[in-house]
């Protein structure tokens, strides 16, 4: 009945030990840290606070929680998520909760059970921090705290030598580290969803990014966000500093205040006439959950899933809630839409009416001055900035009604999009076509890594003037105010007061550590279905249908099957030549029905053998000899006669017995 | 045991009976016995089970929102739990049952058992033996064997086979369960239970004639000396009439009781009870230093005394059929 | 001594087999323990047989004796014999006025020391002392005893009343503990048909003198002993330790002693190496005696139980 009875006992579970525990506290804690980013910051603290009093009670006050306690503990997370965030569904308030109640777990960590339970549900709280941010260093952060998960694990196990920390965390980073090839097959290999399952996930935070309007001020937040907007390689040499302006939005309709792009405008693509040398590039794009994807100025054609407006800016069919990588070509210099139809050449001189009235008698002003000089218009305004005492600053001060005038002729500082929204406007005034662009302007190249770095901010905007025979002249007049935020290499935005806290070598570091993020942005978090199908593209196959993904998945998968059984499998070979020969001679003979003890001497078992099979007792009888002589009869090994022994052992058949 | 316990062993009782390759029923064999793969067993536990869903979950997740770091990440902690069914396998494959010791007890007393496991060249970090309704949990470091105590009920005199075991480890993470049967061929000698109490043998006394010649004081033989002989048991007057010494040769003194034990002795009771009133003179016989021969239906011990008389007598009393 | 002879001289083997040979003729039936006897001899230690009186353990102490032209002694040990008589005594004599030490029957290369559990526990310790340091003192000095110099003793483990068994510690001081067994149905018939066995004593022949004996020592000696050899003796010693049922298992001494006995078997099976078969067949007998058994533990019975539980490297 002994079967039965180890069937169907459940053996008593032994509380768990108190290194367990600390394991499994330093997995809640780890699990804290990685959703901290965007927890509130009181039930961060408080559910530190939790774990440490956890901690203190199971070593102070060991036993079960009573009810009392946990009940409250338990309501007062739901109701403080509730308070902070309206509701108890939708990602961020149901992250916390689910943080909370694993916090709150620890209170009741008592059975081998419960741990397991915690480590599983601890894994998925892990794996849901990187919903809200999948950077390298989050994602570097969660497979860390995957390591005091699996110890957990590992510490349950009963009948286990004491181990310090150390010893124990060694062999779970080596199951991790020995974990990543199949991880990384999986990963390039499990195909990808080309449309979600279920509801694509709204961002919960608008990110900063450029907007499709723009009103003084609008920017100031982008303009102090080093975080990466994109990252350009160029092929072959990048242009030169004052090339680097990279277009998303142009801007048509002005209501006095604010620049709106509407929503692009349709219709036949402006027509381009290249001149000079094109820059052939690839671009990889931070997740804006916006269409628009920036191009250098000029994009010649769209890539693949996106379009080009009538303005030529590029937006693509889908929202980008991802990294996404584009190459395009673009003109360097250029002569764009030669010829203004009606319509648009309306557009561009629109003008809300009652509006900065002292800017337009300047403008007209103007045109009697310089005639038909258009150009001569748009230098004076240029020179206008530059000697009328205006100022570069991010934080200006506020203008009233009539903002142009205002900024004109009162205040005289501001930053880019109060002098590129003053200069269309008086362009617009004195008869000119004019518009506003907006995109990102410089960045800074990474030798290292070579490719361009363009940060928020390099958020930027500037003017296109329409002149006749030449087109739209890209006139960017903060550059008259402030060259060097044009030509500058690396710097950005920031007002006068900058870099006495961005020493050179914490520059460079960044930069390098740019070139990771790049990579990790590239390789990892940009790997959608899209790259993936082009995964195979080396080995000759344009496009890789999902069957083939899969095949290849299962094909990996079972090759590392077998490298991983290969390496259960092995044993490493106890005992010289002969007496793994002896070995498999005696496993052979023992499927003939010779048993073999392995407490019998060999001589012993080879006489054995000799009366078994008599006919065979001459070879048996000199297996025996020989291997006697060789492994007892002298001190020094004896290769040649082992590998003499080994040759016979093997050749050695026994008859068949018919019994 | 509830009702579905019941119908459920009853199912694994039969499935013994008719699939003993299903359910590893191995017969007995000799020690050593090496762990193989053929002979391991792999699957996921409980907890195992769950964990793959909530991975499954995880990936879906992931693909869903196509986060690719969830992805990865995902994928690496599925890949450590299967890689965890390696190492469980390698925990268990090639380590071996070497040698089970017994001490020899009598039946009704629990029989202290040692096992032997060699690990081979190999540490094995978390095992698990159930044995009997027993469990237990040890480690091994490899090249160092460990020996495991226990103790096992006994019901009846006689060989008592040892019962099947399994070695098990559930290493690293819980969430397999690699295990293998051993049914290693092995019997513990149990000594009969003698009855708890009952008539003294026969009073040796009556028996004093029987058997072989009383020993005594008197001279048995006369011999040639010996140097070390004593004085006093020389013979001086036969000596006198040879060229050498003759000495007395004296047989041991009497001991204090010597008494005879018969299977015949005893009538009208069946073979258990006599078996258990025979271990019971045995047993006080060698507790009071007596000398005694025991006689059963098919071998006859001659009279003696001391540990291997008496060990010898007690192997024949519990294998008796 | 003289430097050890190459092996293939097999004059002193074939002496040893002659030797052997001859007291086979009288003990019949006991070829292993008949070897077993020599092989004690040939690596100088002291045997030990045990076992019920008249199965020959006296005609195998008798017949060493003869084959081996030693000079012999016999001392029957009683409840009364004192170490002055085996070893002797130192007597005033009045002509020189000094004490002149007549030495006991001890002072011999032989000695048949019969029931040796009879005597008293200073008796045998008097013996066993001179075994061990091979001299012997009295009244402060030391006499050597000559060399080599060999005690078969005997015993019967059944009969304990009245005697003194050799304590446990004591036992080691024996190289090989040997039972003779009642002789087989074959044996027995020819035991009782043929002659008597005094007779044939009488007319044995001394084939070994003490010269050929230390070259048999020393070819033994010179034996082969395999790393691999030794890591099964090691193997088994350590066993010995590692049994529940063994209070105190085997000391280096004890393993050192097995080696010796061995290397002598392997000589006398005319090999010139030990094979795990040599260590085996005396692992019972020179080790089942210096293993301490806890209570109720049967020595033999574990030796035996070790022997099959060890691998054979």
């Amino acid at each position: 009945m002994n079967f039965l009875y180890a069937l169907t006992h459940k053996v008593r579970e032994a509380p768990i030990s108190a290194g367990t525990f600390n394991l499994v506290c330093i997995t809640m804690a780890c699990v804290v840290a990685v959703h901290a980013s965007h927890l509130p910051i009181w039930l961060t603290l408080l559910l530190g606070f939790a774990l440490l009093a956890s901690h203190w009670r199971r070593r102070h006050r060991p036993g079960k929680t009573p009810m009392w306690l946990k009940l409250p503990l338990t309501l007062g997370l739901l109701a403080g998520i509730v308070v902070w965030y309206g509701n108890l569904f939708g990602r961020e308030p149901g992250s916390a909760f689910a943080v909370g109640l694993l916090v709150l777990k620890t209170f009741e960590c008592e059975t081998v059970r419960d741990v397991r339970v915690a480590v599983a549900f601890a894994c998925f709280a892990l794996m849901a921090a990187l919903l809200s941010d999948q950077g390298l260093v989050v994602t570097v952060a969660v497979a860390l705290a995957i390591v005091p998960a699996l110890m957990s694990l590992r510490s349950l196990e009963p009948g286990q030598a004491q181990r310090t920390i150390t010893q124990a965390a060694l062999p779970a980073l080596g199951l991790l580290a020995a974990a990543v090839p199949l991880a990384l097959l999986a990963f390039l290999f499990v195909p990808r969803l080309s449309e979600p399952l279920w509801g694509a996930p709204a961002a919960d935070t608008a990110k900063p990014g450029l907007s499709s309007s723009m009103s003084p001020g609008d920017l100031t937040e982008l303009l102090t966000d080093d975080s990466a907007a994109m990252r350009v390689s160029f092929d072959g040499v990048a242009p030169g500093p004052d090339q680097r302006y990279f277009r998303a939005f142009v801007m048509w309709n002005f209501d006095g205040r604010r620049w709106d792009h509407g929503y692009g405008r349709r219709g036949e693509v402006a027509g381009l006439l290249p001149q000079g040398p094109v820059a052939t590039y690839e671009i990889t794009l931070e997740a804006t959950h916006r269409r628009t994807l920036p191009a250098l100025d000029v994009p010649m054609a769209a890539p693949e899933g996106a379009r080009l407006s009538a303005d030529r800016e590029l937006s693509s069919n889908d929202r980008i809630d991802d990294v996404r990588r584009y190459r395009l070509s673009s003109a360097l210099g250029y002569g764009l839409q030669a010829d203004l139809d009606e319509n648009t050449r309306r557009l561009g001189l629109q003008l809300p009416p009652n509006f900065d009235p002292r800017a337009r008698a300047l403008a007209q002003q103007w045109r009697l001055t310089f005639g038909q000089n258009d150009e001569g218009i748009a230098r004076a305004a240029l020179g206008l900035f530059h000697d009328g005492g205006f100022r570069y600053t991010l934080a200006p001060a506020p203008l009233g009604r009539d903002s142009i005038d205002d900024f004109l002729f009162n205040t005289h500082e501001g930053f880019c999009e109060h002098y590129a929204s003053a200069f269309t406007f008086l362009m617009r005034a004195a008869g000119i076509p004019a518009r506003v662009v907006t995109g990102y302007q410089g960045g800074f190249y990474n030798r290292l890594g070579q490719y361009l770095l363009v940060r928020q901010s390099n958020a930027h905007a500037w003017s296109e003037v329409w002149l006749a025979g030449r087109g739209w002249v890209r006139f960017d007049p903060t550059g008259a105010v402030r060259p060097e935020r044009i030509a500058a290499d690396g710097t950005s935005a920031g007002d006068g007061s900058g870099p006495w806290y961005q020493p050179a070598w914490l520059q460079a570091a960044r930069n390098r550590w740019d070139i990771v993020n790049r990579l990790w942005a590239q390789g990892v978090t940009g790997f959608d279905a899209l790259r993936q199908r082009s995964l195979l593209q080396p080995f000759g196959v344009r496009e890789a249908p999902p069957s083939m993904l899969v095949t290849i998945l299962a094909s990996g998968i079972c090759l590392l099957a077998a490298i991983g059984l290969g390496w259960a499998l092995y044993r490493r070979p106890e005992g010289d030549v002969a007496q793994r020969a002896l070995a498999r001679l005696k496993a052979r003979l023992e499927r003939r029905g010779l048993a073999s003890r392995a407490s019998e001497a060999p001589g012993h078992y080879f006489s054995r053998a000799a009366r078994f099979w008599p006919s065979q007792r001459k070879e048996l009888e000199s297996l025996g000899t020989l291997y006697n002589h060789l492994t007892y009869a002298r001190s020094e090994p004896a290769p040649e006669l082992a590998r003499r022994f080994a040759r016979m052992a093997r050749e050695f058949r026994p008859p068949r017995v018919v019994k | 045991m509830t009702r579905v316990a019941r119908a459920w062993s009853a199912v694994l009782r039969r499935a013994e009976r008719r699939l003993p390759s299903l359910t590893r029923l191995r017969s007995p064999e000799a020690l050593p016995i090496v762990l193989h793969r053929r002979r391991i067993y792999i699957v996921p536990t409980g907890f195992g089970l769950g964990f793959t869903v909530l991975l499954a979950v995880m990936v879906l997740g992931a693909l869903n929102y196509s986060n690719n770091s969830a992805l990865l990440l995902t994928c690496l902690v599925g890949a450590a739990a299967a890689g965890s069914m390696l190492v469980a396998f390698r925990t268990l494959d090639g380590i071996a049952l070497t040698a089970i010791r017994a001490q020899t007890v009598v039946a009704g007393e629990d029989v202290p058992l040692t096992i032997d496991i060699a690990p081979g060249k190999r540490t094995r970090s978390s095992l698990q033996m159930d044995v009997a309704g027993r469990r237990l949990a040890f480690a091994v470091v490899s090249d160092v064997s460990v020996t495991l105590e226990l103790a096992l009920p006994t019901e009846q005199r006689g060989y008592m086979a040892m019962p099947r075991m399994r070695l098990f480890t559930t290493w690293p993470l819980g969430m397999f369960r690699a295990w293998s049967w051993l049914h290693p061929e092995h019997k513990v000698l149990v000594y009969p239970r003698a009855e708890a109490f009952g008539p003294p043998p026969r009073d040796p006394s009556l028996d004093a004639d029987r058997g072989r010649p009383h020993p005594g004081d008197e001279p048995a033989a006369l011999r040639m000396y010996r140097p070390g002989d004593p004085r006093r048991q020389i013979a001086w007057k036969l000596s006198a009439r040879h060229e050498f010494l003759l000495v007395k040769d004296m047989e041991q003194p009497a001991p204090e009781a010597e008494w005879q034990l018969s299977w015949q002795s005893m009538h009208g009771m069946d073979n258990e009870s006599r078996i258990a009133r025979l271990a019971r003179w045995v047993n006080e016989a060698h507790l009071a230093g007596y000398r005694w021969s025991l006689a059963l239906p098919d071998r006859l011990f001659d009279v003696a005394q001391g540990d291997e008389h008496f060990h010898r007598c007690m192997t024949a009393l519990a294998l008796q059929p | 001594m003289s430097a050890p002879e190459p092996i293939r001289d097999n004059t002193f083997k074939r002496r040893l087999d002659a030797g052997i040979e001859q007291v086979n003729s009288v003990l019949l039936g006991k070829p292993r323990q008949v070897k077993l006897a020599f092989t004690c001899l040939i690596a100088r230690g002291h045997l030990l047989l045990e076992d019920v009186p008249g199965v020959g353990k006296t005609t195998l102490a008798h017949a060493l004796a003869a084959t081996f032209d030693l000079d012999f002694q016999r001392i029957q040990f009683t409840s009364d014999l004192l170490p002055s008589d085996i070893i002797g005594v130192s007597v005033y004599e009045r002509d020189g006025g000094t004490f002149r030490f007549h030495p006991g029957p001890i002072f011999t290369r032989l000695l048949l020391a019969d029931e040796i559990n009879r005597a008293s526990p200073k008796t045998q310790s008097a013996l066993l002392e001179a075994m061990a340091e091979g001299q012997a003192t009295v009244d402060g000095v030391t006499h050597a005893l000559p060399q080599p110099f060999f005690v078969v003793a005997t015993q019967n483990p059944l009969d304990l009343a009245g005697t003194f068994p050799l304590p446990d510690s004591q036992l080691d001081r024996f190289m090989l503990r040997v039972s003779l067994d009642y002789p087989d149905a074959a044996a027995e018939r020819a035991l009782l048909s043929g002659a008597d066995r005094r007779d044939i004593l009488a007319q044995l022949q001394p084939t070994l003198d003490g010269a050929a004996l230390d070259m048999l020592h020393t070819q033994s000696l010179a034996t082969t002993v395999s790393p691999a050899l030794l890591d099964y003796l090691q193997a088994l010693l350590a066993a010995t330790r590692r049994h529940p049922d063994i209070r105190v298992g085997l000391s280096p001494r004890a393993g050192l002693s097995l080696l010796a006995a061995s290397r002598a078997w392997a000589l006398a099976s005319g090999r010139d190496y030990v094979l795990p078969e040599d260590i085996q067949a005396l692992f019972v007998p020179a080790a089942s005696h210096r293993l301490i058994p806890g209570k109720g533990a049967h020595r033999e019975a574990i030796a035996r139980a070790i022997l099959a539980e060890v691998a054979v490297g």
